[in-house]
């Protein structure tokens, strides 16, 4: 304390002092009104860019919507995981009996919100055109591998994934 | 309010008069001239070194002349040869420091070549640096001097011969003498002497006698000539056996308004106290801050304006750009996934299409093996050929493919696997990637 004193009393340094001091108070205005300016054009900018994504919400929300409606065929809604993996197993038999394949076999494994299914299968070759045709026309199904032994009656073996949501 | 108003116009008045300060018989004089001097005020310099009072708040902040009593200020002589000024200075500085108890001593010094060396004059006494502390620190003066310069000066201005050989010169006035001693345009020691009127003459003469002894003890020379000035009208007849001259035709010797007690300084008029010839010591720390002054002067007017600015700036930006608020965060970013994972799903390849297309293309090739995944493709197959028409049947095979996809990487021909199964027929394996 009595060393400020004395420096104030020292006319030089005092002089000195209050250079410093209006630069240093010069010195936070600026910084504080150029971030303010900053956060404003920030601001500003957000605001501008939200009122361009609004609109363009408003104006191509029926488009979007029928995406999004399409989009959850890619999901089959189900209410038990168990009944979901036999309601696929069923469908294959049925889509397989249908083109003339004849199934030897359907694994499942668990996944991330999918279950991955591998069938094997046999028969001829125009029947599992059509059994592949079938199994892609249904959008929560995706096929990931087809491994085809061509030779004599033909073994397949045919891995897809299926995409669910339990509700 | 009325004490207060006439403060300020004291003040105001003070400001544009030069204020010289001058300290004699342990008191301090704060005068102006105006028609002669006149007395703005004084204090006791006991006073100012002991009391705890303000003694600032009525005082002028700026002094442009002190002067002290002429045996404050002592000389010194140093054979130093350098002509450098600032290793001079620096020797100086160094030199009082150690010989002198007050650390300030450094900024009260000036000197002058004098023979082989220079003569150094500074301020010796205690109690300047006593004031120094308590009152002359917070006012700004710049000179400092004494009467015995202050005469030098006077007297070199209308006495040419006065810087030749040894001389003296004696101020008469009613109640005291005045006497300066110079050697070759030094001065050598100045006196004041108090005298009664009823002996005045042979009290003066004796004083003086006692001088020029001192003077020749320290010189080794006699006084030459006696310059004698006096207040009053009618010379006083002096023998001192010396060559005396009467200098009232050229120095007028009556003060133009005569305050008690400033003595012999009461005799200055505004030639003395500007002439430029003036010798005096500067206060060096004041050099420092005039050095400075236009700088900080500079830094200060554009520091406000800059302050000023920023402060116009900043209330005009809280006025007129008030916060936006708070910003909706819109998640356009899960229409944007939902939107791209849709189309990844909506372009996917069809596997059936692929496999359609794979045995179209090739043609009397019989295809074996077929893996089909979403980044490669293997095919393994058997083809009826001759050793020199294989690689044209497999190139035609994969032109075919590559036509339908063209964005998979064929292999080169090197790379495909081929065995021989019987002459004729050979199996081959090749792997087609996706780009």
């Amino acid at each position: 304390m009595s060393s400020i004193l004395s420096l104030l009393k020292d006319r030089y340094k005092r002089n000195w002092c209050i250079l410093v001091l209006i630069w240093i108070f010069g010195a936070i205005l600026f910084y504080l009104n150029v971030r303010k300016i900053d956060r404003y054009i920030e601001k500003r900018r957000i605001k501008e860019e939200n009122e361009y994504i609004e609109n363009f919400l408003k104006n191509h929300m029926r488009k979007i919507k029928q995406i999004m409606e399409k989009k959850e065929k890619l999901y089959d809604r189900i209410s038990n995981l168990n009944l979901g993996i036999i309601k696929v197993e069923e469908y294959v038999e049925d889509i397989a009996k249908k083109e003339g394949i004849k199934v030897k076999g359907i694994r499942h494994e668990k996944g991330n919100g999918k279950i991955f299914f591998e069938i094997s299968c046999s028969g001829d070759v125009s029947d599992l055109i059509g059994f592949i045709y079938e199994l892609e026309s249904i959008w929560y199904f995706r096929i990931l591998r087809l491994d085809l032994d061509l030779t004599d009656n033909g073994k397949y073996k045919i891995t897809f994934s299926y995409n669910y949501r339990i509700i | 309010m009325l004490s207060i108003s006439k403060r300020l116009i004291k003040k105001s008045f003070v400001k544009k008069k030069n204020v010289f300060c001058l300290i004699r018989n342990d008191e301090v004089f704060f005068l102006y001239r105006e028609k002669g001097w006149n007395l703005f005020k004084r204090i006791k310099i006991a006073d100012a070194i002991d009391s705890e009072e303000n003694l600032l708040k009525d005082l002028p902040k700026e002094i442009s002349l002190l002067v002290v009593p002429d045996y404050w200020i002592g000389s010194s002589f140093y054979p130093i040869r350098s002509k450098k000024r600032s290793i001079v200075l620096s020797f100086i500085s160094r030199k009082l420091t150690a010989d002198f108890d007050f650390p300030e001593v450094k900024d009260f010094f000036e000197y002058i070549p004098y023979e082989n060396g220079i003569l150094v004059f500074f301020l010796q006494d205690e109690n300047f640096y006593l004031l120094y502390k308590k009152l002359l620190s917070h006012l700004s003066f710049y000179k400092i001097t004494c009467p015995a310069f202050l005469w030098q000066t006077k007297l070199r201005r209308n006495i040419k011969d006065i810087d030749k050989g040894g001389k003296a010169f004696i101020h008469l006035t009613p109640r005291y003498a005045y006497a300066c001693f110079f050697s070759e345009g030094s001065l050598l020691f100045s006196r004041e002497i108090d005298l009664e009127p009823e002996n005045y003459l042979e009290q003066l003469s004796y004083e003086i006698l006692q001088s020029l002894r001192l003077f020749s003890q320290k010189t080794k020379k006699d006084i030459e000539k006696i310059y004698l000035l006096s207040s009053e009208k009618e010379h006083p007849s002096l023998s001192l056996g010396i060559k005396t001259e009467w200098i009232s035709k050229y120095i007028r010797s009556i003060p133009s308004e005569c305050i008690e007690d400033l003595g012999t300084f009461a005799f200055m008029d505004e030639k003395d106290l500007s002439d430029t010839k003036l010798f005096y010591i500067p206060y060096r720390k004041e050099i420092t801050f005039k050095e400075w002054e236009t700088f900080q002067k500079i830094g200060l007017i554009t520091g406000i304006i800059f302050l000023v600015l920023m402060t116009s700036e900043f209330f005009f930006l809280k006025k007129n750009f008030p916060e936006p608020g708070l910003v909706k965060d819109i998640k356009i970013q899960s229409y944007i996934n939902e939107i791209d994972e849709f189309l990844k799903n909506r372009n996917r390849e069809s596997f059936q299409k692929l496999l359609v297309n794979i045995l179209n293309s090739s043609g009397d090739i019989y295809i074996k093996r077929l893996i089909i995944e979403p980044e490669r493709i293997g095919i393994g197959g058997e083809i009826d050929s001759d050793v020199e028409n294989l690689r044209k049947r497999i190139k035609g095979f994969l032109e075919k493919l590559s036509m339908s996809y063209p964005n998979i990487i064929l292999p080169d021909f090197g790379e495909i696997k081929i065995e021989k199964k019987e002459k004729g027929r050979y199996e081959f394996y090749f792997e087609l990637i996706k780009r």
